[in-house]
């Protein structure tokens, strides 16, 4: 097996435990790279066609190019997609320039559990990885929140082997990354070899790209000349710049991540 | 550079550098990228220290002001040769499920043992857990060797230590390098210091570990994790953990005992004439056969008999005891099976390694134990010396997990 194989493997492993644990699944779906690459190994893994449903947390201040390529592949896939968004708080007015941290935990991480909450999801899939930022290196391939999404990193449970941990208590759910183990240049070379479409955004326009994309306001391109998928990976082998460096609210504190992330952030 | 990731567990002692040792090999593999090396430095100014190596690591904000590792963490960098996953464990009691889970993982193992401290406490936890999952590529760095002077006399002393250490668990002798990971001496090159050392740098010897091919193992074994209906087709999905299977192959289903052929293969909606051990693959029957999660495809000529008893080894991790006479339920690939704890012939204290009681009533917290184990569910058990996923499993309970082990030999 190719080493690619080996993550391919795995990942649809855990997608398939999960959604055999517990059924009542949804794929969160941020039309990244990542969570596309998510998308198709579920396709894969459910033999074409995903039994649960795929869920959009918006924002409202997505690129407009990836409100374009969610309607295009939700239709091209047939997928069950629920979109969710905070309308209280986009009422009353919520945006980043209120405070980074604030509009985050806001209109995502409110907006995920309002979800969580309506549809009674016990897991949900999530593309993150190991390798994007030092918090998520210590997550578990299934991670429970409680009822308030809080996730305890001080006190996780061991997670032996692939013996994942499914047993609930009242309220909980669990979050399960099944991308966990891939690198960047990884994703890259199996949504080469897959074909699998992503955003135009993170192509090279006018010596720029987008190496992480969410929302418009708080992601800033990187100088690239990378329009094209075998010279991103050519970039990132040689590059010395972070992937998320572009994101907002990272920088903002150190601790910024962790103090979302315990929060129910993803 | 060979298309693999090794996984790496680094393990040791409190204090005794093993997030030092990542944040080095780290550093001298250029796997850093540049506003990492600028965050690192705001934060050491916040704690008012030199730019600790460390803190690559460890991330949480607790581990930080603590200076300790409390949560397991996955790291990469590639050498010539190869990918390398680091797994950085925590050395503290508290957090061994940490290092069990970062451990359970790994292909190979660096035990990191501080030249003025020795063997401890710690070291000989994670030595037996090594054994314990039958982790067999390690290898031992004696770090802060500056701080003896690059003593070669100091060295000596502690090597002694170790090779007793892992005589005492019956374990081969691991290579052992003289090193300093604050300096980098012998870390990514050899150290002009230490020049009477004759083995290799770490990354040389990390380099230098072959996995062994698991795709050679006879008798095909695949248990069933799922059965979907898809265009009102019955597909039932799991993992070969064994072996090989072709179209038209005859199969028992376990613990049942009923016979099956296969009609068809489908690898991620690809049909397939074959497929082999890690494939993760769809089956079709060519008869309707009763099939469900934890039942296992066997090899029709060579399926394994139904164990009775099974002895097996077990780490025992919640406050809670285990008594004998107690019935547990075990998960053992996506088997559910209930047993009873026969006889606890053996309670160890992993960090002594002495003997608390043979014949024991309770295992406690933190205790290693040897024990007999009764079925009272039919299930597929095997060594974990000849297929580790049939050999290897966990008990729970509504409150978690409670332990884990793997089976040592078998009762039929």
């Amino acid at each position: 097996m190719t080493s690619l194989e080996k993550l391919e493997n795995k990942s649809i492993y855990i997608l398939r435990e999960a959604y055999s644990r517990f059924r009542n699944i949804a794929l969160l779906w941020s039309i990244g790279k990542d969570s596309t690459t998510l998308l198709w190994l579920c396709r894969k893994a459910f033999f074409g066609q995903i039994p649960f449903p795929v869920l959009h947390i918006d924002t409202s201040y997505k690129f407009k190019e990836i409100y374009r390529f969610r309607e295009k592949y939700a239709a091209a896939w047939d997928l069950n997609l629920i979109v969710e968004k905070n309308e209280t708080a986009l009422d009353q007015g919520m945006n980043h320039t209120v405070g980074k941290f604030e509009c985050c935990n806001s209109l995502k991480t409110q907006s995920l559990k309002q979800a969580i909450k309506k549809y009674d999801f016990k897991a949900l899939l999530l593309g993150i990885r190991r390798d994007e930022h030092g918090i998520r290196a210590k997550e578990r391939f299934f991670s429970p929140r409680n009822a308030d999404q809080r996730w305890n990193y001080g006190s996780q449970p061991a997670e032996l082997w692939d013996l994942y941990q499914t047993r609930l208590e009242n309220d909980q759910h669990v979050r399960v990354h099944p991308l966990l183990g891939w690198r960047e240049i990884d994703v890259w070379n199996y949504i080469q070899q897959e074909k699998i479409p992503v955003p135009d955004l993170y192509f090279a326009t006018n010596k720029k790209r987008y190496r992480s994309i969410g929302c418009e306001p708080c992601c800033n391109p990187v100088a690239s000349q990378a329009n094209s998928l075998s010279k991103i990976i050519r970039e990132l082998k040689t590059t010395d710049t972070a992937e998320r460096s572009g994101r907002a609210q990272d920088k903002e504190d150190s601790y910024n991540m962790q103090k979302l992330r315990s929060l129910g952030y993803m | 550079m060979k298309d693999e990731t090794l996984k790496v567990a680094v393990c040791g002692h409190i204090d005794h550098g093993k997030s030092t040792l990542i944040g080095r090999l780290l550093l001298d593999t250029k796997s850093l990228p540049r506003n990492k090396l600028k965050e690192l430095d705001i934060i050491a100014k916040a704690f008012g220290e030199e730019a600790q190596l460390a803190h690559l690591s460890d991330q949480l904000k607790e581990e930080r002001e603590r200076r300790i590792t409390i949560e397991t963490t996955q790291i990469f960098f590639k050498t010539s040769r190869r990918s390398y996953c680091l797994i950085d464990t925590p050395g503290h009691l508290e957090f061994i499920r940490n290092m069990l889970t970062g451990t359970s993982q790994a292909d190979a193992a660096v035990l990191v043992v501080d030249i003025h401290e020795g063997v401890q406490d710690q070291t000989r936890r994670h030595a037996y857990l090594l054994k314990f999952l039958s982790l067999c590529h390690i290898i031992v760095v004696v770090n802060k060797m500056d701080l003896a002077q690059y003593s070669k006399a100091e060295f000596k002393k502690i090597e002694e230590q170790i090779l007793a250490l892992f005589s005492e668990l019956q374990m081969k002798p691991p290579p052992i390098i003289p090193a300093g990971a604050k300096r980098g001496e012998n870390i990514s090159r050899p150290s002009k210091f230490m020049s009477w050392h004759r083995g290799p740098y770490l990354l040389k010897a990390l380099d230098g570990l072959t996995l062994a091919d698991q795709s050679a193992k006879p008798a095909f074994r695949l248990p069933v994790q799922d059965i979907y209906k898809v265009h009102g087709e019955e597909i039932i999905v799991g993992k070969i953990v064994c072996g090989r299977i072709r179209e038209g192959q005859k199969i028992l289903v376990l613990p049942q005992g009923r016979p099956a052929v296969i009609k068809t293969i489908n690898l991620f909606g690809k049909k397939k004439k074959s497929a082999a051990v890690d494939q993760n693959i769809g089956l079709t029957l060519t008869a309707p056969v009763p099939i469900e999660r934890g039942n296992v495809f066997c090899e029709a000529e060579a399926s394994p008999h139904l164990p009775q008893n099974f002895r097996g080894n077990i780490f025992w991790l919640h406050s809670s005891e285990l008594a004998e006479g107690q019935t547990v339920e075990l998960r053992c690939a996506t088997q559910v099976l209930r047993c009873t704890v026969a006889k606890i012939m053996e309670a160890v204290d992993p960090a002594h390694l002495t003997l608390v009681e043979k014949n024991a009533s309770v295992l406690k917290q933190n205790q290693a134990g040897l024990i007999e184990f009764t079925l009272l569910t039919a299930a597929v058990l095997e060594k974990h010396s000849d297929i580790p996923e049939l050999g290897r499993y966990t008990i729970e309970t509504d409150a978690g997990l409670f332990g884990a082990g793997t089976v040592l030999s078998l009762t039929t």
